[in-house]
């Protein structure tokens, strides 16, 4: 059922939304979900005259879906206007789009030379040639690669999982392969010390997320059947959860499919599961790992799909979990740079006015690390505070005492 | 996942018994199913404007005790007068912390605020730039009122409000007038300025240069004796902080009312509750909806054991106690269907109305209450429902999800949810279930 069809009757003009729309706060000429949501949808099924290029500058980070009283999809019903009726035009920031959005084919062709790619994509002229021609802002650093994938990785260094009496399945996604296999291997150690082991889908794509936000949703589409047929096959045969250590991985599987690219995902879809919640439960049933005091101060981050996802909650008590460590919860609010909206030279401007509070409230807060369940969160508040920002999981490795 | 406390609803109800639960120690979770009724309010508090047969009260404290004689059905009569003012005088310190000073007239005779529809009422306690006319309005000390009507903005009108003051007996030595003011921010967008709301203006507002520009001309528009009528028009997060520097480069003597929603004062205590929530440690979970609960029976009684939610499917959330602030209709809090009322959650029992065309006054303006405002869950004196006729023992209801008052027409919406979400608060301390 694609929910995000109807439920624009169910809005009652409220503007709620709009007030905690991010993208709405830093640009007045967004005209806020509301008008681009759902009053939009009805003028849309008349004519697509209708149709406001200034939905692009929606950054799908939901907010206002969770802001919404009266339970209106507004982002999906963002998202999906932009896959049916956005016209691709031919230039060369569609070039910068496709580029942006491909993360497991620049992935895949990048590793192997990971350190002449980062070298070449931090040179201060690549940069300046980038944001004249394709426009990527030259003020971003493009993700660095890792020298090898995590998969390969874990091909030659993790034979052993079958031993241990349970198993889970890991969507490791784009990043944890091409960018930090060390979260992937961090999540290894944190699983075997509860004995369990970690398995991997037999193939896995890209989720899909950076391809539905540039609006190429016949591409998500195709990955989304790839990965619910994978997906599909793993709980099959072997019956373990699907864990992802990315919020936005998860949360696009889960929802993203059904919501806005119409992927029936209902025969999988109970069984993914945020990483955090997964451990958390497992830690509340008496399968802690033994950790040790960490007496450091971190300030955490509520990435926008996480709280969409109403998992926050999960990360934060987790956080609270592991002795000796003093957890300050941020205000929970987008850092602007939503996966690839940021690196856009058209939008570099208000993505930095959307995260200028979290950058600040952060650079006063003298915390050790920053911590977020996002890899572009990672990427935006480091860039942005020089603190240190790890994933949760990074923490726990952290504090493993064996 | 298991806590101390549950809080169903994250309105003004919700959030006064989440931070009451935070200062007693509990782990204390609020669950909330998009943003509050308070979106849609005065950013006023009101505690006691008329009793149910109509009459006009001016000073709740004096009639407090009758009031309770006449009308023991109504959450204030189980509350008490003690508790109802301590809990205000409570919130009042708690919002002062948050950033946000409420003030109330010193002898606690309520006061009137202009509305937007340039009406008056009664309430008795306030944002710093609500101006408090008193409730013997022929002691009123105003000279003359400017209202600005925002040009291009649709949201309010000033000449109804100017036509509407002008028509209060007691004002018709005042002068009335109504000036159009532009906002330079206007006119480089790409989007018609008609289609502005309330928080768009406050964005272009934020501003440092346009506060100014605009500053200069109200300054030009009125003297400090004059009463400037601004539709709420400040803050995204930061809305007091806009006033007060509007305030310091005008001198004006400004009063705000609230616009067609988003109500940007309402939005300010919503906010400042919430931030305090979570600086002290509370769970908020957003954007969720609690679907059910099990429940098992403990003596005579029944006991709340665990709820789920949307997002929780099949994990339960657990607490000792929980208490029920979802709201009225509008939050979901009650389902109205064509012949009956459901508390749509637990089922709890409600004091219905059997005849639905009695439900209503025929005419929707009707100065008496319409009586589906005051249906609600049928309580105990501790504010515990009843489930087919069952006590459930450590669920607590409060605000406008409470039998017995009608928060329009006896104006005491927010103080019945301040008082009842603080007493429920109390009546959990005392409940033996209490296991930390």
């Amino acid at each position: 059922m694609n929910i995000a069809q109807n439920s624009f009757e169910k809005c009652i003009k409220c503007t709620i939304c709009t007030v905690y729309c991010p993208v709405a706060k830093a640009n007045p000429h967004y005209p806020g979900p509301k008008e681009c949501g759902p009053d939009g949808a009805r003028l849309r099924i008349k004519s697509l005259d209708y149709y406001d290029q200034a939905l692009k500058l929606c950054t799908n980070c939901k907010r206002c879906e969770t802001a919404c009283p009266s339970n209106v999809n507004v982002g999906d019903i963002i998202a999906v206007a932009r896959g049916k009726f956005e016209k691709k035009v031919i230039n060369p920031k569609l070039m910068r789009d496709f580029i942006l959005s491909r993360t497991d084919l620049f992935g895949t062709l990048s590793t192997p030379f990971a350190p002449v790619v980062n070298k070449i994509t931090d040179s201060q002229i690549i940069k300046t040639v980038m944001h004249k021609t394709i426009g990527i802002d030259k003020h971003k650093a493009l993700p660095k690669y890792s020298q090898g994938t995590f998969r390969n990785w874990f091909k030659k260094n993790a034979p052993d999982q079958e031993q241990y009496p349970r198993q889970i399945s890991y969507f490791h996604g784009c990043y944890v392969n091409y960018n930090d296999p060390d979260l992937g291997k961090d999540l290894l150690k944190v699983l075997n010390a509860m004995n369990i082991g970690l398995k991997l889908l037999n193939k896995e794509k890209c989720c899909g997320v950076p391809l539905i936000a540039n609006g190429f949703h016949d591409k998500a589409r195709k990955n989304a059947h790839f990965n619910v047929k994978n997906m599909t096959e793993a709980v099959e045969k072997f019956n373990t959860p699907i864990l992802s250590t990315s919020s936005t991985c998860s949360f696009t599987l889960k929802q993203e499919y059904p919501h806005v690219l119409d992927v029936d995902n209902s025969q999988v879809v109970d069984k993914i599961e945020y990483i955090t919640s997964f451990l958390l439960r497992e830690f509340m049933n008496g399968n802690a790992p033994k950790l040790k005091e960490i007496n450091k101060t971190i300030v955490y981050h509520t990435p926008c799909h996480l709280e969409r996802s109403g998992l926050a909650i999960f990360t934060i008590e987790l956080l609270r979990a592991v002795p000796g460590l003093k957890v300050i919860v941020l205000d929970s609010e987008c850092c602007g740079l939503a996966g690839t909206y940021g690196f856009k030279k058209e939008n570099y401007d208000v993505s930095m006015k959307i995260g200028k509070h979290l950058f600040e409230t952060i650079k006063n807060s003298d915390a050790d690390y920053a911590i977020t369940d996002c890899e572009t969160c990672k990427w935006q508040i480091e860039e942005n505070t020089n603190l240190k920002t790890i994933h949760p999981i990074n923490l726990i490795a952290q504090g493993l005492t064996a | 996942m298991k806590f101390d406390s549950i809080i169903i609803g994250g309105g003004i109800a919700g959030y006064t018994a989440g931070l009451r639960c935070l200062e007693a120690g509990l782990k204390t979770a609020i669950i909330s199913n998009g943003q509050s009724a308070l979106h849609f309010s005065s950013g006023s508090i009101d505690l006691l404007s008329h009793t149910p047969t109509g009459k006009i009260i001016r000073n709740p404290e004096a009639v407090f005790e009758k009031f309770a004689r006449e009308f023991p059905e109504h959450p204030y009569s189980k509350v008490g007068k003690e508790i109802v003012f301590e809990s205000l005088d409570w919130y009042k310190k708690i919002l002062a912390s948050a950033g946000i000073p409420l003030t109330h007239q010193e002898n606690g005779d309520n006061h009137f605020r202009i509305t937007p529809l340039g009406t008056l009422k009664s309430t008795w306690m306030s944002q710093p730039y609500i101006y408090q006319l008193p409730v013997r309005l022929e002691e009123h000390q105003v000279q003359r009122i400017i209202v600005v009507q925002i040009d291009n903005f649709r949201d309010f009108n000033s000449k109804m409000v100017s036509d509407n003051l002008s028509q209060i007996p007691e004002f018709k030595d005042i002068k009335i007038k109504n000036v159009s003011v532009s906002i330079d921010g206007f006119s480089g967008l790409k989007r018609n300025p008609c289609e502005l709301r309330s928080i768009d203006i406050a964005r272009i507002l934020s501003d440092d240069h346009e506060i100014s520009l605009f500053a200069e001309k109200l300054k030009k528009i009125a003297s400090p004796d004059d009463i400037l009528i601004l539709p709420a028009i400040t803050g995204n997060g930061d809305g007091l902080a806009v006033l007060n520097k509007l305030h310091q480069l005008t001198g004006l003597t400004i009063h705000e009312v609230p616009t067609m929603p988003p109500s940007l004062l309402g939005i300010r205590l919503e906010e400042a509750m919430s931030r305090l929530f979570i600086n002290n440690g509370g769970a908020l979970l957003k954007g969720d909806q609690v679907t059910k609960g099990d429940m098992a029976e403990d003596g005579d009684t029944l006991r709340l054991k665990s709820i789920y939610t949307r997002n929780f499917k099949e994990m339960p959330l657990t607490a000792a106690n929980f208490i029920l602030a979802s709201g009225s209709f509008f939050s979901k809090g009650f389902k109205a269907h064509y012949n009956q009322i459901k508390e749509p959650v637990f089922d709890l029992d409600l004091n219905t109305i059997e005849e639905r065309k009695s439900w209503h006054q025929e005419q929707f303006f009707s100065q008496k209450s319409h009586p589906f405002l005051s249906i609600g869950i049928k309580t105990n004196t501790a504010f515990n429902p009843m489930h087919k006729g069952v006590v459930v023992n450590n669920l607590f209801c409060t605000g406008s999800s409470l039998a017995g008052y009608d928060p329009i027409a006896q104006g005491c919406g927010s103080g019945v949810a301040i008082s009842t979400g603080y007493y429920s608060v109390n009546q959990m301390l005392n409940n033996s279930g209490v296991n930390r």
